[in-house]
């Protein structure tokens, strides 16, 4: 394989990764900061991708609003799901709320993916290219995939920044550290929650919307593809938002690497058996030590 | 097999249920010819739903681990078990490999996934599930891919609807037996307190391997058996969610651990299943998704 071929490879690899880091996010900052688990988090990024389509269909011209309004919509969705189902058992501690949330994400990810599937028949969702193609070289880049790749950098770094400059960041990350202490001087425990569930949601609205400028997605992406995130949060430890994004760009890579030699079929097999096999050696994070408290 | 002796007391005690008991089966095995096909294949598929809710419940429910990958091994042995039909194999001789080919699987697993607990053990037995149906739609000189791997037609219905009925049974009696074993009670102290089990003395990760291995068996003659009567095979379906989320949603619908609570919850959750999917079409998926929430809501109150 020579230079060019190799970078070009190296780009797409980053792309398939910022996906994957996108929505590694979204979990992490309730997983790993909240201990709040959510399967449905990839469903609720394969309806985006269907709504995201369906407004394209219904208002062509105006692609950058849908960018936003989606979001925002999905914003209130999560809100909406976490009070409905969630907020009415977080009162315990994280150990013993793990499993029962688990169970409702699960159960709503087959809900949303079984209403994707009635509504939508079954159709991938597309996006033809918006932006006119960049050639540098022997290198090829779309942009669309460029402008994906600089907005999921900014919007890693907004979201850095909020979790460590502004007061709702510092609440977040004051819970996640002391819960009981937190509780003590104010701090509420089921709305900041239900402000990180809506971030998730609308972050994996985010990543629904990327998704479908560059791939086409389908109804049952949604499961695998959590699940994959899920372990680069746990792999990574709880507590960090770098950590899972560095994750899930290094997975993408190595994933689309893996494709050249073994096949996408492979590639895939490969990623989740290094994922389950970082797990179970690992199983408290790979960068936490064993004397912390482990998540799970 | 001092392991797994029972109480002779318990035996003598519900020595009364035998003829009601045998009555039962004797109906089972005469559905077929009293009522015709349609009552067979609805009473096999209830008797492999069956099956599979008792061998979870094994480790979802007297374990007590919430477990996601019971459809590993049913997709497991229904692909080994369509493999030797392929080759030409007899039935019962093709249902022995698939259940002793899982039986080295379930003990190498058992090593690594033990270490985990709780949700994060849940996740990476569904991990596993999923990395199964890739296995099997990667391989496909051997499985056909994700295409399938077909049989020639089921000849001998009856055949398989008794070793169904067989089956379930087996599996019935093992977990009433092993409830009140020395295994069971060390697998019901694991799910109390894994380190005060440890502290009196029970190997935890053998009976723990055990555990799986024993579940793990009716559960790919199950898959084997299912192979055998639909006679296609294929990945998604074979390794999809619905064979280890059934078997969970039957096993905690009711009482876990228990051997009338998955019993149960398998009659009452596949004849629901029966009549949902028959009269409302599109909701098979969002039937287990409103079980689990109501599960997940239930669990929390509780804990």
């Amino acid at each position: 394989m020579d230079f060019t071929s190799y970078i070009q490879l190296l780009l797409s690899g980053l792309l398939l990764g910022g996906i994957y880091a996108m929505v590694a996010v979204g979990l992490a900052l309730c997983f790993g900061i909240l201990g709040l688990l959510n399967l449905a988090h990839g469903a609720f990024l394969v309806l985006a991708g269907f709504v995201f389509q369906a407004v394209q269909g219904f208002w062509p011209t105006r692609t950058l609003v849908s960018f936003i309004l989606v979001p925002l919509f999905f914003a209130g969705l999560g809100w909406l799901t976490f009070r409905c189902f969630l907020q009415s058992s977080l009162k315990r501690s994280s150990q013993d709320f793990l499993v029962p949330a688990l169970l409702i994400t699960l159960g709503l990810a087959f809900i949303i993916e079984e209403g994707t599937l009635t509504l939508w028949d079954r159709s991938m969702a597309g996006l033809v290219s918006q932006f006119a193609t960049i050639k540098w070289g022997h290198i090829y880049l779309s942009g669309n995939r460029l402008v994906v790749l600089i907005l999921m950098l900014a919007i890693s770094v907004v979201l850095q920044i909020w979790l460590t400059r502004t007061d709702s960041g510092r609440r977040l990350r004051a819970l996640s550290q002391e819960p009981t202490g937190a509780t003590l001087v104010g701090i509420s425990l089921t709305q900041e929650t239900g402000i990180a569930f809506a971030m998730a949601t609308a972050l994996a609205a985010m990543a629904g919307l990327f998704y479908v400028t560059l791939f086409t997605v389908s109804p049952h992406l949604g499961l695998p593809l959590t699940l994959k995130a899920l372990f680069i949060v746990v792999i990574s430890g709880s507590g960090s938002l770098t950590r899972p994004l560095a994750g899930g760009l290094a997975l993408g890579t190595l994933e689309t690497m893996l494709a050249v030699p073994f096949g996408a079929h492979w590639a895939n097999f490969l990623s989740i058996g290094l994922l389950l096999a970082f797990l179970c050696w690992r199983p408290q994070g790979l960068f936490v030590s064993k004397r912390k408290v482990r998540i799970a | 097999m001092v392991y797994l002796s029972v109480k002779p007391a318990k035996l003598k005690r519900s020595g009364l249920l035998i003829i009601p008991l045998s009555a039962l089966v004797l109906l089972l095995f005469l559905v077929p010819t009293l009522w015709g096909s349609y009552a067979r294949i609805l009473i096999f598929t209830i008797l492999l739903y069956v099956t599979l809710a008792v061998s979870y419940d094994v480790v979802g429910g007297i374990l007590g681990y919430l477990y996601l990958g019971h459809g590993l091994f049913f997709g497991l042995g229904a692909y080994i078990t369509a493999l030797a039909l392929k080759h030409g194999q007899t039935l019962p001789l093709a249902l022995l490999l698939g259940a002793s080919s899982v039986l080295p699987v379930a003990a190498l697993l058992s090593l690594p996934l033990f270490r985990l607990h709780g949700a994060v053990f849940a996740l990476a037995t569904l991990g596993l599930l999923m990395l199964g149906g890739q296995l099997a739609s990667n391989l496909a000189d051997f499985t056909g891919g994700a295409a399938g791997l077909s049989l020639l037609p089921n000849t001998k219905p009856m055949v398989t609807y008794s070793l169904a009925l067989v089956l379930a049974l087996a599996a019935v009696l093992m977990h009433w037996l092993l409830g009140s074993s020395s295994l069971g009670l060390e697998l019901s102290s694991i799910q109390e307190s894994e380190d005060m089990a440890e502290s009196v003395g029970i190997n935890c990760v053998k009976a723990k391997r055990l555990a799986l291995i024993i579940s793990a068996i009716p559960a790919a003659m199950a898959g084997g058996l299912h192979a055998r009567e639909i006679s296609f095979v294929i990945p998604a379906e074979a390794f999809g969610l619905e064979y280890s989320l059934a078997p969970l949603l039957m096993c905690l619908l009711f009482k876990p651990g228990t051997t009338w609570g998955p019993l149960l919850g398998a009659l009452v959750l596949s004849a629901a299943q029966e009549f949902i999917w028959t009269t409302v079409p599109g909701f098979r998926l969002s039937l287990y998704g409103i079980l689990l929430i109501f599960i997940g809501m239930q669990r929390a109150k509780r804990s």
